[in-house]
This record gives structure tokens, sequence and C-alpha cells, in this order.
């Protein structure tokens, strides 16, 4: 329940630019979306796929891994399970999306718990050698105080939109990972791109 | 005309006292001999005076003239006056010579006094012409050391003439005091045979006055050549100076006169300057005549070196002429100069006072150069940063030449305004429209509440289901490929929405929540579909109660739209929660679940019929009268088309469904 919390508390902070108390927990898959634009000012609408944390869901959850371009890997700084459980998470990602190459950000989150006292259990200095080791991006982030939340996703997503741009991600049938946006009437978000980053976290 | 000495002595106690309190107005008047600040406060003022004075005597010539002729005004009129100050002193040396020697004496002053003539009509002559005056000056300057070097040879010779020079111009001065300025300038402006004759006037003029406003040394002047008669000197005297005193005697009296006259009180401290003279001249001649000569030739020294400037090639070459008379004089003080030992401060302070005023002249000089030149420097800067900033980009300004020359061919102003208003207009329209249209669109609601995710999550968790069937059917043979082809058409047979619309009328009757509970009560998993009924009832409610009245024909229809997208996204989402809460259950009933699945679907169907059906009724109802019938029609088929649109997501939906119900059979 606690993994959930932190999860989903993260993508309602930057869905709705607030730190909410989630009372249910995920069943399956929770869905959040956003606009978000890259450097080159092409706005992005990230479909997020939250994922439920609990073992019974895994079977589901990994369903959804295929159509994701990207994953953020999400770990306790105050808790060292969740951080040895980060590799496993990362291999099931890689797994299911293959033979597409996801984006992934290691996130350190719950961070303001450090901050109030609680002992830190994963150092900065410790992820960030994993994540260079792996070639992924690493934050560390408070929900409740929204520290590096954007920084999370918008690291995302302008990896994401770089390769698309250099044709590694392309629209293709059979993977959603990358979709054109939905046309809609107006033709406002008419060459929106869809990414989809899959949340995935240890348990 | 009385004798000067007669006169001297008569009140020679009187000016002794005289002497003192003048001593101590100079000192208050000059500072001399003080080093402070003070000095430079007050000195320039004495600086601006003597050039108005010499401004105007060059009939305003040097408002055009460069900043070194300026100075060279500056310069020469400030010696100048530190000439006339340091009268007294001349006059000491000039009597002392008389005493000793009458003759020489008497020939010196005339020679003297028209070497320094002479340099200041070329003076003024220079200051008319800019260029050859800044030459000069620039020549005369480097010259000086030279000179200076000259002068400390010659010491006496120096002295002599100075002392001369200044009893010439000492009466010269007084006359000033007694003729207006006007005279002389009208005298400048004279040709110079004119010149010439209203110089005999004036020297009429100067005999006739001299005697009741001149000093006594101008008397003394004038009785020293009456009187004396000097014999060696006096052919000499007649021959070259006389002439050239008389021609050039005006101009330096204008000069004096113009810049000193406007002050009240630089005459009278003249004519104090004079007594002073006499006055030390006695108190000399009481101590001593060698000791007097001595220290004046002291004093007269500093002075001559600060007067370097007054110097000039004509005298130069007065000199040669005078070499001789000059080097008699020379001999003579050499012998008073040692036979007396130097010990009267009076001379030095007065030295000194020459020497700070000459200090004061070269710093103010060197200030106001500064001043002026770094102000012309930045200046100049800034008009050519601002050439460069302007041209920066734009060689030529050929830009902003085009930019300039061009206004005309380019439209006006308000026009542009004017397209560029209605340009803004058509996009706000454009966009208001599209806001609308997309708030009415059914499709785009749908997906604001996640409704297409959960519909493709869904479809994701299907065909996963349909993958491990397809692979456990691969697997097997025979009579168990054939018994579990049955049990799946079996589901997909139990599954058959079919005709359910009969019970409508009777479930209706019931609470939505109830039937909800009811139907879904044998799926055995955790899940509420409150969000559904809220959205039900809240629609009810709407339309229910008095103040839907209000709304109006358009907000019928938006609700309408909103209604059915919101409450098909959340039965997308409750079905996708339902599909894995079933995948993950331990236990399945897959007979159980696809009744209540059925009879879900039936329920979600019929409420989406009821939501379409109250706004259609409710716009049909209330407004009639409002809009014509094809609008009201064209809404009405929208409504039952979006409705029929979400009635057919959520039997798709179902469809999703069933390998889930399958994968729980097999």
């Amino acid at each position: 329940m606690e993994n959930r919390h932190r999860r989903s508390s993260l993508l309602k902070y930057f869905t709705d630019g607030k730190f909410a108390e989630l009372s249910d927990p995920t069943v399956g898959v929770d869905f959040f979306a956003r606009l978000i634009e890259v450097k080159d000012g092409t706005r992005i609408k990230l479909q997020l796929w939250d994922t439920a944390g609990q073992e019974r869901f895994r079977s589901i959850t990994k369903s959804y891994y295929r159509n994701s371009v990207g994953a953020l890997l999400v770990y306790d700084v105050c808790n060292r399970t969740s951080f040895e459980h980060i590799p496993r998470w990362m291999m099931e990602a890689r797994r299911h999306i293959e033979p597409h190459r996801p984006v992934f950000c290691l996130v350190g989150c719950k961070l303001d718990l450090v901050m109030n006292g609680c002992r830190r259990e994963v150092s900065q200095e410790e992820a960030r050698a994993f994540a260079e080791q792996y070639g992924v991006h690493h934050v560390e982030t408070s929900a409740r105080t929204g520290y590096n939340v954007e920084d999370a996703f918008r690291t995302v997503t302008q990896e994401v939109y770089n390769r698309i741009q250099n044709g590694e991600y392309k629209v293709e049938d059979g993977w959603d990972g990358i979709k054109t946006g939905f046309a809609r009437p107006g033709g406002l978000d008419f060459n929106l791109v869809e990414a989809e980053p899959t949340k995935s976290s240890c348990c | 005309m009385a004798t000067s000495e007669s006169d001297d002595f008569e009140s020679a106690d009187e000016e002794l006292n005289a002497r003192t309190e003048q001593t101590n107005k100079c000192k208050k008047y000059t500072s001399i001999g003080s080093d402070s600040d003070d000095d430079l406060d007050y000195i320039p003022v004495q600086y601006n005076n003597a050039v108005r004075g010499s401004n105007k005597e060059e009939h305003k010539i040097s408002s055009y003239r460069k900043n070194n002729s300026i100075y060279k005004v500056n310069d020469l009129a400030a010696d100048i006056k530190a000439e006339s100050k340091s009268v007294s002193d001349f006059k000491i040396s000039q009597n002392n010579i008389e005493i000793t020697k009458n003759k020489e004496k008497s020939n010196n002053i005339n020679l003297n006094s028209k070497i320094i003539l002479e340099c200041e009509n070329n003076f003024c002559q220079s200051n008319k012409d800019s260029n050859t005056n800044k030459l000069k000056v620039i020549s005369i300057q480097q010259d000086r050391p030279q000179r200076q070097q000259k002068i400390r040879e010659t010491q006496l010779l120096g002295v002599m003439k100075i002392g001369t020079d200044k009893i010439d111009k000492l009466p010269d001065l007084e006359i000033t005091s007694k003729t207006t300025s006007r005279e002389f300038n009208k005298s400048k402006l004279m040709n110079e045979s004119s010149m010439k004759s209203y110089e005999n006037k004036l020297k009429n003029k100067m005999k006739n006055e001299a005697p009741v406003n001149v000093p006594e040394e101008l008397m003394s002047n004038l009785k020293f050549k009456d009187i004396f008669h000097p014999d060696g000197w006096e052919s000499l005297k007649n021959d070259i100076e006389i002439p050239d005193l008389s021609d050039d005697v005006y101009h330096p009296i204008d000069k004096l006169s113009s810049s000193n006259i406007e002050q009240d009180n630089s005459n009278v401290s003249w004519s104090k300057w004079g007594n002073w003279g006499m006055t030390s001249l006695f108190n000399t001649a009481t101590v001593g005549v060698s000791t007097l000569t001595s220290h004046v030739s002291h004093g007269l020294s500093f002075l001559e070196e600060t007067m370097g400037v007054t110097d000039h090639i004509n005298l130069v070459k007065s000199k040669n002429h005078l070499k001789e008379k000059l080097q008699f004089n020379e001999e003579k003080t050499e012998e008073l100069k040692e036979n007396v030992p130097s010990t009267l401060t009076s001379s030095f302070v007065f030295g000194n006072f020459v020497s700070s005023v000459s200090s004061i002249t070269k710093l103010v000089e060197s200030t106001s150069t500064k001043v002026i030149s770094s102000g012309l420097d930045t200046l100049e800067t800034i008009g050519k940063k601002t050439m460069e900033v302007l041209q920066e980009g734009d060689p030529g300004f050929k830009k902003k030449r085009a930019l300039f020359l061009n206004d005309n061919e380019k439209p006006i102003l308000s026009q542009i305004l004017e397209e560029a208003k209605e340009k803004t207009d058509i996009e706000e329209k454009s966009v208001e429209e599209q806001r609308l249209t997309t708030k009415n669109h059914f499709e785009s609601i749908f997906e604001d509440y996640q409704g297409l995710m959960h519909l493709e999550a869904l479809e994701i968790l299907s065909k996963q289901c349909n993958m491990k069937i397809q692979q456990q059917l691969i697997n097997l043979d025979g009579s168990e490929l054939t018994s579990m082809q049955e049990t799946l058409d079996e589901v997909k047979d139990l599954c058959d929405l079919g005709d359910e619309e009969d019970e409508n009328d009777e479930q209706d009757k019931k609470d939505l929540k109830e039937k909800l509970q009811v139907a879904c009560k044998d799926l055995d998993i955790s899940i509420t579909y409150d969000k559904l009924v809220d959205i039900s009832n809240d629609v009810k409610l709407k339309f229910s109660q008095e103040n839907s009245k209000n709304m109006l024909f358009r907000e019928v229809f938006q609700e309408a739209i909103l209604s059915l997208a919101k409450f098909t996204g959340y039965s997308i989402e409750r079905f996708h929660k339902t599909a894995e809460l079933l995948l993950i259950k331990k236990h399945r009933s897959t007979v159980n679940e696809a009744d209540c699945l059925i009879q879900l679907t039936n329920i979600l169907s019929s409420q989406i019929c009821f939501i379409a059906n109250i706004h259609c009724y409710y716009l049909s109802n209330n407004y009639k009268n409002e809009t014509n019938k094809n609008n009201i029609q064209a809404v009405l088929n929208k409504i039952s088309l979006e409705a029929t649109n979400a009635s057919s997501y959520i039997q798709e939906a179902f469809k999703l469904l069933i390998p889930i119900l399958q994968v729980g059979a097999i």
C-alpha cells in the first residue's frame, strides 16, 4: 500500500499539480495524462499508465508494458528493498517492450522524508552510480513538496522526443508506444505525439 | 612738480605704517607665501578678470581663438599683473639706481620699457592670429629654460629691466584710472597715426594730471629725466627709445587698464602698491643703498624667472641693442652686491609671492587645458560611438535610409491595425468554435475521462487472454481440443446480449444502484459502480427540478453529450477493472460471471438510453417556441446518435470480456 501511494502521488502531482493522499489502491492500472512541451516547442501528450505494484496484479501489469515507450523506475529513498527491486522491474519492462528500447528514468521519491529526519537508506551517489551503469537518467523527488517531479517527467519526455527525432521511434502498426495525437475536430491537438511511459515500481 | 624725494620724506612715517597695513592686505589678497589650497580658489578669479580684459582689448577675437591662445592670454595677463604688482620692488631698484647712478637709470628705464612694450605689442598681434600665437606660445615656452639660464647669468640685467619697465607702466595705470576705458578702447580702434596723436595728448595729460594723482614714482621718473639729464646714455635713449615708447606704450596700458579698471580696488591697491614701493624705497634708503640694491636684485631674480612667458623674440633682439648698457648695469649691481650681505626678509616674501603666483598660474593653465581638452575628447568619443552604433550591421546607413525613405510607400498604421484586429477576431472566433465543438464532441469527452485508455487496456488484456487460449489449443489435440472448443463456444453463447430489452420497463422502476448491486453480486469481486450511479442521479436531479428551466437550449444539448460520454467512459473503466479483477480471481465461476456481465451491460446500455431520452424529452418540450424545428430535430438526432455510439462502446467492451471469461473456464 505504501509503495502504491508514492507512485500514484507522484503522478497525481505531475498531472494535477498538487499532492493528494490517495485512498483506494490501484487495481491493475490507472491512467493519467498531461501535455508537456519539449524544447523545440512541440507539445506531447503523455499517457501515463499507473500500474499496480501489488504482486497479484503482476500477471496483468506486465501485459501493459508492451505498448510503452518509457518507464519511470520508482524507489523509496528511505527503503533499501525498494531500490534493490529496481533491476528486476527494469529487466521486466525491457523484455516486454522489446524490440523497442524504452527510455528509463530512475526516480528516488519521498525525499521530503529525508528532509524531515527520516533515515536515508539509498544514497544519492549509489543511485547515481546505478543509473550511470545502465545509462539511464536519475532524479530524486518529493511528491509532497513537488521537488523535481516535473523534472523527472520532462527528462523522459525530452529523451523520447529526441529518439522520435532521430528515427529510433516511429508510429507503427502493432505498437502503441508512439501514436499520432487524436485528431480532434478543432484540430488543436492534430500533430500531437502521444507517448506512454509506463510507471513501474518495486514492491 | 614737487620732487618725489621731498614728498616721500615728508610722509615717510605715515607711509611706513601704511606699508605694513598694505603688506597685510596684499597677503590677504594674494595669499603671499602661502601654499594652501585657498590660493588656488582665489587666484583663478583674477585670471578670469585678466582674460576678460585682454579679450575686450582684442575686440573679442579671442572668442574663436583656440585654447592655447587663451592660455597664453591668461599667462601673459597674469604675469603682467604680477609685474605691475611688483612695482614697488622695481621702484626700489630704480631709486636705488637713481641714487647711485642716475644717468644710467634713466636710460635703462626707457630701454627696458621699450622691450616689454614690444613684447606686449607682439602679444596683441599674435592674439589676432591664433595659429601664429600658438606657435609663439610654444616657442616661448621652449625658450623659457634657456632664457632663465641666461637670466641667472645676468640676474642684474633682468632686475634692471623689469624695474624700469614697471616704472613706465605704473604711471600709465594711474592715468587710466583718471581717463575712461572707453577712451582707451577708442584709441585702440584708431589708426596708428591717430594713435600717435592721441598718445601725444595722453602724454600731455599724463604730465598735467600726474602731480595730482600719480604717485611719486611717476613723478620721480619724470623728474629723473628732467632734472638729472644724464650725459652718457642720453643719446642712446633718444635714438632708440622715444619713438618706440610713444607707439607701444598704449597697448600695455590698455591691457592693464581694461583688466584692472573694472575693479576699483585694484586701482586703489595699485596706488598703494606705489606708495608701498616708495616707503620701502625710503626705508631701504635709510638702511643703506647698497643693502637695498642687493636685496631687490635677489627678489627680482625670482620675478624674472616667472616672467619668462612675457619674453619674446623681440626682446632678445632689443637685448642685443641694449647689451652694452645692460652689461654696465650688471657690473654695477655686482659691485653693490659684494659690498653688502642680504638679510631683508620683505624682498624674499615678495619673491615667494611672485613664484607662488606663477606656479598657480601654471597650475590653473594646465588644469583648464585638461578640462577643456578632455571635455572635447569626451564629446568626440560620444559622437564617434553614436555613429558606430548607428552603423552597426548597417554600413553606410543603407537600411536606415531605406527605412526612412520608404515610409511613404508603406501602408498606414491604422490600416495595419485594423487588419490585425480582423485577423485576431477571426482567429478568436475559430478558437471559440473549436472549443465549443470540442465541448460537444462525445469522443473528446470520452477520452478526457480515460474511457479510451481503459478500452485500450481492456483490449490488451483481452488479446492476452486470447493468446493464452490459442496457446492452450495448440498444445491440445483430439478429444481434449474438442471439449475445450465446446467450452469456449458455450461461454460465447452465454454472453449473448440478445433480447434483454423486454425487461427494461421493469428495471427502470428499480433504483440503478440496487440493480447494479444485484447484477454484480455473483461476480464475486470487490468492485463498486458508485460513479455510474452518481452520474445517473445527477442527470435525474437536473431535469426534475425547476432550476433546469433556466438552462439555454445549447446548454441542455452540451449537458446531454457530456453525461453520455462521461457515463460511457466510466462504464468502460468499470469493465476494465472488472476484467482485471476477474483475471486475478483465484476461483472462477464462468457461468455466473457471464450472467452478471450480461446484466451489467444491459443495465449500462439502458442507462445510456435513459440519459439520452431525458435530455431529448426536455429539449423537445421546453424549447419549441425558441428555435426552429429543424434545429431541434438536428440536436435530438445528434443525441440519439451519441447514445447509440455509447452503447456500442459498452457492447464492444463486453465482447472484450468474453476471452477473459473463457480463460476462467479452461
